[in-house]
């Protein structure tokens, strides 16, 4: 079934979704909308289902329940709509001592268009350069990803979904187990791709604080609730309170809400 | 080494050795990146079964070998998948099954059977005519098909998820390797012998791991050692009366030790890298 497309620049619909494992319903009642250029933030405590949604999106889940639409197109054609979506997954997943130079790496990426039988040709390779040079990382090309400190492998994943030139960038906790200046660099890379590039990134996040100066909406998910809205809409201390507890503390930081764990006086 | 040559089944030892060194070598690269040795260990547990069988139906020992070790590599990924059971869970059941089946077709034996304890340790110097054929056309088929899917087998090992999404069926091209592996392994083993064709497989590649950072390379390195130590270990192994199989493995053993060291020593001797400078 085709959607009706309510909206040219609308990207993603995501309609009284559930999903889960056999046996456990992770998320149920999820609806949101993704538009062309925006950044959205997923975020939710530990087990809230952040994961499980992106997994939902990529297909790697069946939907137990809803609707998702890409661009119009029904989820069922995963297959197809998988090529039009870059993702990076969490971080330390595959064998990071593997023996590949950094633009081997980013090369697969382009494995699947390229297709079977064939090999990387030239334009592939400055295709790689390119999608390296938009992460910053062009002068590591030559070098073996595992010399590479967490940030920078995590900048040459970023490249190597950008390097197919998806509509969507999905990012699993892209700035998970590395230091604030590799997570500062990350931050302001998407932003740069999300501004500049107008690619729609949809990232998943633990730290709220972080993303919320990069995002134009946030998703605030746990189980059965979710949150959908601008960051000053979604980010009260009501509904953080109902996601994550009551120890929970919001004051507002040059336009931007700011959270806080702990015992806190009004 | 002129009167050594002078011997035709000398001659047919070298080009066994060869032959199996590269093969070996050139499938151990994918078998050590992806880890999985345990497979290989089983699957050659499991041929001993199939090669047992062939001697008590009268049958031929390279076919039953290959029937076996197919079996294996299908119960092991049929475990796997359809279970909850870890990989090397059902490998370990699968490869006690077939290793306590070896055990009971080589006791129905009613006769010693010399042939069974050349499946177990291997005789470089027996291969015949026929076994270099084989060898030679699996050669060329592992051959052929890791040059032919060289890209999905990279993706595949580097990030099975990522190469599964982005298209490429990760899961049938781990399936085409343990089939790879069974076959080399089948076509070695009365060469090298069920116990080290293992060890032909592994440090090969290992040792190559150890020397670049490059997996074409990678492996060159391990086919050019796999081939190297078989040769020079046949020589020795006629010159000292030693036998074939553990002469090759103790060269590759040394090998792996040297590179293993002079890993140790280059990455001591790299200057540290300023850790401002690694975001």
């Amino acid at each position: 079934m085709i959607a009706e497309i309510q909206n040219i620049d609308q990207l993603v619909s995501v309609s009284g979704v559930t999903l889960g494992y056999p046996g456990v319903i992770a998320l149920s009642g999820i609806d949101f909308e993704v538009h062309k250029g925006e950044f959205i933030g997923i975020v939710g405590p530990n087990g809230s289902g952040k994961s499980t949604l992106l997994k939902g999106l990529l297909g790697l889940l069946p939907l137990q329940a809803g609707t998702i639409h890409f661009h119009g197109s029904d989820h069922q054609q995963i297959r197809l709509i998988r090529k039009r979506i870059g993702y990076v997954p969490q971080k330390n997943k595959n064998d990071l001592q593997f023996p590949a130079l950094v633009r081997e790496v980013v090369l697969m990426g382009l494995y699947a268009q390229i297709g079977w039988l064939r090999q990387p040709q030239k334009i592939h390779r400055e295709m790689a350069l390119e999608s390296l040079k938009n992460v910053g990382m062009a002068e590591f090309s030559e070098r073996p990803i595992g010399e590479l400190s967490g940030g920078q492998q995590q900048r040459v994943m970023i490249a190597r979904a950008l390097v197919a030139s998806p509509q969507l960038l999905l990012l699993d906790e892209p700035t998970a187990s590395v230091d604030i200046y590799a997570q500062r660099a990350i931050l302001e890379i998407l932003e740069k791709l999300n501004r500049q590039m107008g690619i729609t990134i949809l990232m998943v996040s633990h730290d709220i604080n972080e993303i919320v100066h990069s995002c134009d909406k946030i998703l605030l998910l746990n189980g059965n609730v979710n949150i959908f809205g601008t960051p000053n809409q979604v980010l009260t201390k009501d509904n953080l309170k109902e996601v994550y507890g009551d120890r929970i503390y919001v004051y507002d930081h040059h336009g931007h809400p700011h959270v806080l764990v702990g015992d806190f006086s009004e | 080494m002129s009167e050594l040559l002078a011997f035709g089944f000398v001659q047919k030892g070298l080009i066994g050795a060869a032959l199996i060194g590269s093969i070996c070598s050139l499938i151990g690269v994918f078998v050590v990146l992806r880890g999985m040795s345990y497979i290989g260990s089983g699957i050659a547990h499991g041929c001993l079964a199939g090669v047992a069988f062939a001697f008590m139906m009268n049958w031929s020992p390279l076919v039953m070998s290959i029937i076996a070790a197919l079996v294996m590599v299908v119960l092991i990924e049929l475990i796997s998948r359809k279970s909850s059971l870890k990989m090397d869970t059902s490998i370990g059941v699968i490869f006690s099954i077939a290793l306590a089946l070896a055990v009971l077709f080589i006791g129905m034996l009613r006769k010693y059977t010399p042939d069974i304890m050349s499946y177990l340790f291997g005789n470089l110097l027996r291969v015949t005519v026929m076994d270099l054929w084989v060898m030679g056309g699996i050669g060329i088929l592992v051959a052929i098909l890791l040059l032919l899917f060289f890209k999905e087998l990279q993706f595949s090992t580097f990030d099975p998820e990522m190469a599964e999404l982005s298209g490429i069926p990760a899961a049938l091209i781990s399936i085409m390797l343990s089939v790879l592996m069974a076959l080399t392994i089948v076509v070695s083993l009365q060469a090298v012998g069920e116990l080290l064709v293992l060890a032909l497989i592994v440090l090969p590649a290992s040792t190559a791991y150890q020397l670049t950072h490059s997996l074409k390379r990678m492996m060159l390195i391990s086919v050019g050692l796999g081939v190297f130590a078989s040769i020079l270990g046949l020589i020795l192994a006629f010159y000292l009366d030693a036998p074939t199989g553990s002469t090759i493995v103790m060269i590759l053993g040394i090998t792996f030790f040297t590179a293993l060291g002079l890993r140790r020593i280059r990455v001591q001797s790299k200057p540290a890298v300023n850790s401002l400078n690694k975001n």
